[in-house]
């Protein structure tokens, strides 16, 4: 199979406007376990979402709410402006990719994805048409008479793809599609699902609790956790700005370091350790004052490491370990207080020795200031 | 990845992964060549030699009318039986597949119980319940809906239902251990491709379970062709089967006419199976991708 960029000139499906889906107020519980809470969430029209959130967060059941395969205990869906929350899933035209795949496995790839067309009673001409140009789409050809056990999982997922839009629906749903595949691939068909998103127009709900590939994916992320959503928005700010320590911690590495807000000459500041002072961002002065302790996050790229101390803010550390990840070195390091301290740095620059005494620098407009829960430092 | 890894042993060392599939095999082996093809070779050596050499028996038989009507009643009993059981049990073992683990296992005991039940006992209870002073025929005249008692007993349908009851828990194990295999998110799949619930029991259900199907009805064929003290006791010596043919050629010293019977009562069963399995070839169907 070629791992190349995959090819996207064939224009292939028709290029759908995809429909807008609102979730209001759902809720749904197994038993006595409420999954989802008082669930809201608005996807616009052809836009990429992905739903991100740790295992047990309700993702799976989110979607299968909004694909008709689960019917909420409470709220509503409503999808291109038609209430859909009792319709069954066969009537509401979404394409839905499981996570394992789910080909029939008696059927070759031909029939597999022949199979809504036929069921749509299109003419045999018009799905031998359609058929080969969703195989196409997915960079398939020529593999049609093969049985899904005699594809590699990539294939097979991507089987999985094109059959879920040889039907042009107007919504696709995908639950972990690429949760089984090395890395390489997933990169491979990620570029591909998007791509093919893009030039379609579907609107887009993706399911992973790979944040890496929530953030090269979408347009818009929603992070999930017991069942709510924690944050709602553009990847960069989901990262950049968490609005939670959750979120903030379940996004990427973090370190974080106490700090407490300070009245000094011109309004509030936060002291950290070792005599260090961050400017307060303004979401947080306008609910905090004198005397309140905040969370302070520093991602491990943020930082800069030096020999000697230049500019502020500045903490002192030793090296303890250095790792080398082809692209960057990471770089566990111990603070003065004891506390580890993780450093991401281009592998361009030199690595620190271990055992050394270092520097650590970043700039404070981009600390991440956490307002931690009530009782917690 | 890992199944590579095991094909790489096992092509390391296939003389002595031989050896021990051997190994294994032997116990079986022995029991099968001791008592099952040392006796046949017997039987079919008899049913040539006895009482001359040649081929005497198989023309007597096949010269015979009532023969004919012997294999035929064989034949159809045990097709009719088969077919029963098929439409009685696909239900039932469907119901299970739906019932949460605990229940589902309840209710595969009490549908298998009357396999705990000698099979004579089951038997005189079914003559109990079918006899002119049965419990139906009682039940019935206390209505006053029948003046004289019905025959329910001792013909072919009193067979038929007795060898369904029998032969049922069979099938209901089999099917529904084909059945609880399927990927629900193989029918969830085709629910959201759009297929309506016949379609995808059609084209995506049956399917699956055919291994199943085909599974259930050549047990309770094979099982059926062969069974003799059923019919002999629901039949009331009206009704012949080839098993109970062979009995009474027995009981008569005809031991070469009884074993020339027995080879072809083996031929049609197997013929019946070949043609069944090719109809349905269950290697054209997966389940759940475990075939390979
Ligand atoms: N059919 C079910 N019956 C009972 N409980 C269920 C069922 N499906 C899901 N749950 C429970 O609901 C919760 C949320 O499940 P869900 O599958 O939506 O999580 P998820 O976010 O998709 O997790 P994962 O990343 O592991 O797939 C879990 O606690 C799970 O145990
Ligand atoms: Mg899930």
């Amino acid at each position: 199979m070629s791992e190349s960029t995959p090819s996207t000139e064939s224009r292939s499906l028709q290029p759908s406007t995809g429909a807008r889906i609102e979730i209001r107020g759902v809720r749904h519980s197994f038993g006595d376990v409420l999954v989802l809470d008082e669930f809201d969430l608005t996807v616009e029209p052809g836009e990429f979402l992905t739903l991100l959130g740790p295992s047990g967060s309700g993702k799976t059941t989110l979607l299968r709410i909004v694909g008709g395969l689960t019917i909420p205990d409470e709220g509503s869906v409503i999808v291109g402006g038609v209430d859909m929350t009792l319709l069954p899933a066969r009537e509401r035209g979404m394409g839905f990719v499981f996570q394992n795949y789910a080909l029939f496995p008696h059927m070759t790839v031909q029939d597999n994805v022949a199979f809504p067309l036929q069921i749509r009673g299109i003419s045999s001409d018009q799905i031998d048409r359609d058929v080969e140009r969703a195989l196409e789409l997915v960079n398939l050809q020529g593999l049609g008479s093969r049985l899904p056990r005699e594809l590699s999982g990539g294939q097979q997922q991507r089987v999985s793809l094109a059959r879920a839009l040889v039907f042009n629906p107007t919504v696709v749903l995908m639950d972990e599609p690429l949760g089984s595949l090395d890395k390489r691939l997933r990169q491979y068909l990620q570029n591909s699902i998007r791509l093919l998103q893009k030039e379609i127009g579907f609107t887009a709900v993706y399911v992973t609790h790979d944040q890496e590939e929530a953030f090269a994916m979408s347009d818009r992320i929603v992070v999930m956790h017991g069942g709510t959503v924690r944050q709602l928005g553009v990847p960069e700010t989901v990262y950049r700005s968490p609005t939670e320590h959750f979120v903030a911690d379940f996004v990427g590495d973090i370190n974080e370091i106490e700090g407490v807000l300070r009245e000094s000459g011109h309004g509030l500041i936060i002291e950290i350790a070792e005599g260090n002072t961050l400017v307060v961002p303004p979401y947080v002065s306008r609910s905090l004052g004198e005397g309140d302790r905040v969370l302070c996050g520093i991602r491990p790229e943020m930082v800069v490491i030096q020999e000697e101390p230049m500019g502020s803010p500045r903490l002192q550390a030793t090296v303890e370990l250095v790792s080398f990840h082809g692209n960057s070195y990471r770089i566990l390091s111990r603070l003065r207080d004891g506390r580890r301290f993780i450093v991401e740095s281009s592998s361009s620059l030199a690595a620190p020795a271990e055992g050394s005494t270092v520097w650590l620098h970043w700039d404070e407009e981009q600390t991440i200031v956490l307002i931690p829960p009530d009782g917690q430092p | 990845m890992s199944r590579g890894g095991w094909r790489r042993r096992t092509r390391r060392r296939p003389y002595r992964d031989s050896l021990v599939g051997l190994a294994l095999l032997l116990p079986c082996l022995v029991v099968v060549l001791l008592f099952f093809a040392y006796p046949l070779i017997g039987v079919f050596v008899r049913s040539v030699s006895d009482p001359a050499p040649g081929i005497s028996n198989y023309v007597e038989i096949f010269s015979s009318r009532a023969f004919r009507n012997i294999l035929r009643l064989t034949v159809e009993v045990s097709l009719l039986t088969t077919v029963g059981c098929l439409v009685l049990g696909f239900p039932v073992a469907w119901y299970i597949t739906t019932l949460e683990k605990r229940r589902a296992q309840l209710f595969l005991v009490l549908s298998t119980a009357p396999l705990w039940v000698a099979i004579l006992a089951r038997l005189y209870a079914w003559t109990v319940i079918l006899g002119r002073r049965g419990l139906i025929n009682d039940s019935l005249a206390a209505m006053g809906l029948v003046q004289e008692p019905l025959d329910l007993l001792f013909n072919t349908r009193a067979i038929l239902i007795g060898m369904i009851h029998v032969m049922l828990p069979f099938m209901i194990l089999v099917l529904y251990s084909s059945m609880s295999g399927v990927d629900e998110s193989l029918v969830e799949s085709a629910d959201s491709l759009g297929a309506r619930p016949r379609q995808t029991f059609v084209r995506i259900y049956l399917p699956l379970i055919s291994p199943g199907l085909i599974a259930g009805s050549l047990l309770v064929l094979i099982m059926s062709m062969g069974f003799f003290i059923l019919p002999a006791v629901l039949g009331g010596g009206g009704d012949i089967t080839i098993p109970i043919y062979v009995q009474t050629q027995i009981r008569l010293f005809k031991w070469g006419i009884a074993s020339a019977m027995s080879m072809i009562l083996l031929i049609v069963t197997l013929a019946l199976f070949a043609l069944l399995t090719k109809v349905f070839d269950p290697k054209s169907v997966v389940v759940g991708g475990s075939r390979r």
